[in-house]
């Protein structure tokens, strides 16, 4: 019991992760929360319905055409409504971002409409035995997919010029400038990638949950808290965050009415922001603003 | 003896005459979309005394309408009171709960606060919806007509009156309220609250402050449209609410009590703007809740992009050339 329970955390948790991960980029390039975030997922997730239904494509050939729009997607968004306001306050960015996930989610309605979809996956209703336990085969393509993604990731990340000019923009943007980086191409790139990553998390998880437009919101929330439990800004932090939190998420659902599981995140992000506002990997003293 | 009868004063009485013969000439639904603007009007006042001036990004201002809108309620089932006590009275208990969010948001700031308010506004949705005795759940609440000294008030254009009476006051009073001591600190701290605090000002105290103030305005509009309505469900306090009097803030202007007005009317008549010239537009097949989301999204960002300030600055603009060129014309028959 307490085992599949994991399980489940650690497949939902990879999910937070990932869109943790892809918060916390964008907050770390741009200084800005990016409320569409969840509905970036939600939308890699009609696509890749749209080109498995359509292009008949098997499940995890499909996967990567439907990462790529999604990431194409985000870096519209990115240079119609962000680029304009990201000099202006912090409210208007805010609002210009609930606006993207407005227009999403009105869009999606139009397109797809309102009734939960299932995504088709060869892997739902599989189970894998191990020893005693059934594991499902679902969970497991959910938490390898995402560990992939997550070490794509690192590489581009360490290893590649872009992601060095990633990690100093975030670090100093005047700086960054003055060295030659064009800061703006760079934020572009940071969307894109965010885009791709929350696409991962969405793709994924369909299968088990129904395709809905609403979905994407409250993974918002929850990958929200998630990085707020690791120390908002963290990029570690996010990942871990995400993982506990999937985990907590999965264990008290599993001993306590199922009507506390929704929550979870909430309690724990107030009980986090109360006594360590810096999260479980977030530095001390950096202005929370 | 008499004051000159300048403009403005002519303008002003014009202006009461016209919104006291209003709901005469209207239909029924009409003037049910304008109470309902006045009702989310309040509201947005409250919330721009809070995030405008106050400078605290506060999404939960529906989950204060909600106390508002059940305290007026069970002020009025359980112990009788009639609606123009129990309506002040839930703007004060609605003041005195929201100090379970004010002191977890003196700890935060900005975005923290933001998605903290969400949460609160969660969880206070989940009690409503799981507090059968008291809320009645997701079947709603009714509530027992409205009536003043035994006539009952009802009908659309009976509450209009109590609701523009409301909103009228709850402006003056939030207008008189921010020239006090109170509201500049709170406009201060706002601005900067390291800069306040040298100032002298207490920053824990008027921020505590800011957030009563802001629970009280939610309260009354909460309680307006419980009495308005007659029936409450959790469905009436969503986050999509939440979110519609924050567009509601912005597009009439950040921290502008006038705008807050015109953000009132804008949310509640955007929707029905859309959806009349839907038809004509996207064709009938089209889904109405759709084309109006992806409408009002659209329509924020270009806010956003392209009136920052806010439509009160955009009359403000107006207003001002106006009386420029009266001016000039003035000087020219000299």
């Amino acid at each position: 019991m307490l085992i599949q329970l994991i399980t489940g955390g650690l497949a939902i948790g990879s999910v937070y992760a990932l869109i943790a991960l892809a918060l916390v980029l964008i907050y770390k390039g741009s200084r800005l929360l990016n409320l569409a975030q969840g509905e970036l997922v939600t939308i890699a997730a009609y696509f890749s319905l749209a080109i498995l239904t359509q292009a008949r494509l098997p499940y995890l050939a499909g996967l990567v055409p439907a990462v790529i729009l999604a990431g194409v997607f985000a870096l519209i968004v990115e240079r119609i409504v962000i680029r304009p306001v990201v000099s202006s306050e912090e409210w208007s960015i805010l609002l210009a971002t609930w606006g993207v996930s407005i227009t999403i989610r009105g869009l999606i309605g139009l397109i797809w409409g309102h009734e939960p979809r299932p995504l088709p996956s060869p892997f739902t209703g599989q189970h894998l035995h191990w020893g005693a336990y059934a594991l499902s085969a679902q969970e497991m393509v959910i938490i390898v997919t995402s560990l992939f993604m997550l070490l794509i990731f690192y590489l581009f990340f360490k290893g590649t010029k872009a992601g060095l000019a990633m990690q100093v923009v975030a670090d100093n943007q005047m700086g960054a400038s003055l060295c030659g980086i064009s800061v703006g191409r760079i934020n572009a790139l940071t969307w894109m990638i965010s885009g791709m990553v929350a696409a991962v998390a969405g793709i994924t998880i369909s299968p088990i949950f129904f395709l809905q437009v609403e979905m994407g919101f409250e993974l918002l929330l929850s990958a929200f808290s998630a990085a707020v439990l690791g120390g908002f800004g963290s990029i570690v932090g996010a990942i871990i965050g995400g993982y506990l939190l999937g985990i907590i998420q999965a264990v008290t659902g599993g001993y306590m009415p199922e009507a506390i599981k929704s929550s979870v995140p909430f309690a724990l992000l107030i009980l986090v922001l109360v006594i360590r506002p810096t999260g479980l990997f977030g530095k001390a003293g950096v202005e929370k603003k | 003896m008499n004051a000159p009868l300048n403009r403005n004063r002519i303008l002003w009485a014009l202006l009461a005459i016209c919104l006291l013969l209003i709901p005469l000439g209207m239909s029924n639904y009409l003037t049910y979309l304008i109470n309902l603007s006045g009702i989310y009007a309040i509201a947005i006042i409250g919330l721009n005394i809070l995030m405008g001036r106050g400078g605290q990004m506060f999404f939960g201002p529906v989950a204060l309408m909600a106390m508002g809108a059940y305290g007026a309620a069970s002020l009025a089932n359980h112990l009788n009171f009639p609606f123009y006590i129990s309506i002040p009275l839930s703007g004060v208990i609605t003041s005195i709960l929201s100090l379970t969010i004010a002191f977890p948001a003196l700890r935060l700031r900005g975005l923290y606060l933001a998605m903290v308010s969400v949460g609160y506004h969660f969880i206070l949705e989940q009690i409503i919806g799981g507090w059968d005795s008291f809320t009645g759940g997701y079947n709603g609440l009714n509530l027992k007509k409205a009536s003043l000294g035994g006539i009952q008030l009802a009908s659309d254009k009976a509450f209009y009156y109590i609701i523009l009476l409301a909103v009228v006051l709850c402006f003056l009073g939030a207008r008189n309220l921010m020239k006090m001591r109170v509201g500049r600190a709170i406009w201060a701290l706002g601005q900067d609250p390291v800069a306040a605090s040298i100032q002298g000002i207490n920053v824990t105290s008027y921020k505590i402050a800011a957030f009563m103030v802001c629970a009280f305005y939610c309260g009354i509009s909460g309680g307006l449209l419980a009495h308005y309505l007659r029936y409450i469900t959790p469905y009436h306090f969503t986050i999509a609410i939440a979110i519609m009097l924050l567009v509601g803030m912005i597009v009439g202007g950040w921290g502008s009590l006038g705008g807050s007005i015109m953000g009132g009317f804008f949310v509640t008549f955007l929707p029905e703007v859309i959806g009349f010239f839907k038809d004509s537009f996207l064709g009938a097949s089209v889904a109405l809740y759709d084309a109006q989301e992806t409408i009002s999204g659209i329509l924020i960002i270009v806010v956003v992009i392209f009136i920052p300030k806010g439509l009160a600055e955009w009359v403000k603009e107006f207003k001002s050339r106006w009386s420029y060129h009266q001016r000039e014309g003035g000087d020219s028959d000299r």
